[in-house]
């Protein structure tokens, strides 16, 4: 069974009344890629300034590799690489001085920081920019850089916040690529911050949904699927649109969620999908009429993010208003 | 406290600000103008070139102040001795130097980390906030101190040639020119550092520190006009007792800023 490398109990941050993290408790594997969803201002920064010892939790407590983040912080941040939310490189120093640098403060020897910061800027495709001033980088390029001098020191845990949103898509699949590959072939374990729905669920073994500081849901995405109250939906596409599909449909007992004349579909939700799609192909059929496309549409992250999200500030506003 | 962090943070600020052409140019242009051109420009306001003795008064007064400090005082033309009086004026505008440089520098550490969005990145490094402070504290102390000792220097060579004719020695460095440079301007500068840095770990923006570092000033100023008066009254006083009054307030300040400088105010604040 594999470690746990991060645990959080209760873990509070307020100012001034306000709950930036409100009672957080989840548990991190080694080698997992866990994903932080959230709106902006729901406290995921704050998240991982509280698990990297940058801020004190209220209350609460949380460890990291199995130290005290309040305690043993400076040992954590030995330990794990952080990516901030701004690229934050000295503008006016070189790439390869950047890179130092943050080799130097994690004392790694001359001969190896040399050879990682080579090994890094190849790995990059960001070599012929070696020794150029930081600041005059392109964003996507100074984002690079970013990643590379989080783990530039070869940390066991990775904290991101928002890899890939400056990154061209090249640049964020090889961003993407690169953590696969630190978590499956160096065992490393990956906590990202992210907006970008479709690549944490490419990503993600697990995500959590943050919301106003409140970890509202946690789970695999397919487990988080289960508590959409919108579940499959079979789409049907036709080759011209005929009187006979809306009769039939508003005949038969299926529930209709969509029927788009324009786009020649209707959307269905079916109690037994593996029954029912071949009767309603063969009754079409029987009626002459020619289907293009059948497909199930499972919801994908962002459907369950907004639902969640949406849901949760419907309730508040439904509190509100008693 | 590792020292080798420390020491990598102190040498990339010094990359990093020593690319500002603006700072550069404080720290080549500011020890030659104060050791150089204002001697001169003294020197010719005072008379000292051919005008004569022309402020009796002040040279009795310094008559009785640097006849204590200066053994053959007595032998000087009233001339020599009233160039040698404008001379330690100019030395002590020289330690004045290191307030001025560590105002460019210092406001840049901590204000212009946090104006330029790189404090956080800072803030992930295992660096202690004691590391952190001391890192930009010897940061802003190395170049302060290249350049006050470039001004005295120049300022000896300057005042030597005007002196030469007039009493047939070197004069300076002196003693007291020594103290100055070694002891007492050093530990001006570490004060005015800590100052600054007090300032801009409150500040968001290097214009702010800057601006409230200039209220620095004036304690600085007192603070050498009792070392220098000290001096005068009472050499081993001076050497003594004044440097380690000002090394207890370095000691004092160190502490303040370093309990001072904590990470999440540092990072509340670039909210």
């Amino acid at each position: 069974m594999s470690e746990i490398v991060v645990e959080t109990q209760g873990l509070t941050k307020k100012y001034d009344g306000f709950y930036a993290v409100n009672g957080l408790s989840l548990k991190i594997n080694e080698s997992e890629i866990f994903g932080l969803l959230g709106p902006n201002g729901a406290g995921k920064t704050t998240t991982v300034r509280l698990l990297t010892g940058m801020l004190e939790p209220s209350s609460g407590n949380a460890s990291v590799l199995g130290l005290n983040s309040v305690t043993q912080s400076n040992k954590i941040r030995e330990r794990v690489g952080i990516l901030t939310e701004t690229s934050s490189l000295y503008q006016r120093l070189s790439v390869r001085d950047n890179l130092d640098f943050f080799a130097k403060v994690h004392d790694i020897p001359k001969e190896e920081r040399d050879l990682r910061i080579k090994n890094l800027v190849k790995q990059f495709d960001i070599a012929d920019k070696e020794n150029e001033a930081a600041g005059k980088l392109s964003k996507g390029m100074r984002q690079k850089v970013a990643i590379a001098r989080a783990i530039i020191h070869s940390p066991e845990m990775l904290f991101l916040d928002e890899p890939t949103g400056s990154l061209s898509p090249e640049a964020a699949k090889m961003v993407r690529d690169l953590i696969v590959n630190l978590t499956k072939n160096e065992n490393r374990t990956v906590f990202i911050n992210t907006h970008n729905l479709s690549e944490a669920e490419k990503l993600c073994s697990r995500v959590g949904i943050l919301e106003k500081g409140i970890l509202i849901a946690i789970g695999k995405p397919s487990e988080l699927r289960s508590l959409l109250h919108s579940d499959v939906v079979t789409v049907f596409r036709f080759k011209k649109w005929d009187k006979q599909i809306s009769d039939y449909f508003s005949t038969s007992s299926i529930k209709i969620a969509d029927e788009d004349k324009e786009r020649l579909s209707v959307t269905l939700k079916l109690e037994n999908i593996e029954e029912s799609t071949p009767i309603i192909i063969k009754d079409l059929s029987r009626l002459n009429i020619d289907i293009t496309e059948v497909r199930h549409n499972r919801p994908d992250l962002e459907q369950i993010y907004l639902e969640l999200v949406n849901g949760d500030n419907h309730q508040d506003e439904m509190e509100e208003s008693k | 406290m590792k020292w080798k962090r420390l020491w990598a943070l102190s040498v990339k600020d010094m990359k990093d600000y020593t690319k500002s052409k603006y700072i550069v140019f404080s720290i080549i242009v500011l020890p030659l103008v104060i050791g150089a051109i204002v001697p001169l420009q003294v020197m010719l306001y005072s008379g000292s070139f051919g005008a004569g003795d022309n402020n009796e008064s002040s040279v009795i007064f310094m008559d009785n102040v640097l006849s204590r400090t200066v053994d053959d005082w007595e032998d000087f033309t009233n001339q020599a001795k009233s160039t040698i009086t404008v001379g330690y004026i100019v030395l002590v505008l020289v330690a004045m130097m290191p307030i001025i440089i560590t105002s460019v520098i210092a406001a840049e550490t901590i204000a212009g980390e946090r104006e330029r969005k790189t404090m956080e990145a800072l803030l992930t490094t295992p660096l202690t906030e004691k590391e952190i402070v001391t890192g930009k504290l010897i940061s802003s102390f190395i170049p302060s101190f290249i350049a006050t000792t470039v001004a005295i220097i120049t300022f000896s060579i300057v005042m030597d040639i005007i002196l030469y004719p007039l009493i047939g020695r070197i004069f300076f460095p002196d003693l007291i020119s020594i103290i100055f440079l070694f002891v007492v301007s050093p530990i001006i500068t570490i004060i005015a550092v800590e100052g600054l840095i007090l300032v801009s770990t409150r500040v968001s923006t290097v214009r702010d520190a800057t601006q409230l570092g200039g209220l620095l000033l004036i304690p600085l100023l007192i603070l050498i006009g009792l070392q220098v008066v000290l001096f005068f009254y009472n050499t081993i006083l001076g050497i003594v007792v004044g440097p380690i009054v000002l090394l207890l307030i370095a000691a004092g300040l160190f502490k303040i800023s370093t309990s001072l400088f904590k990470r999440e105010k540092a990072l509340v604040k670039l909210v």
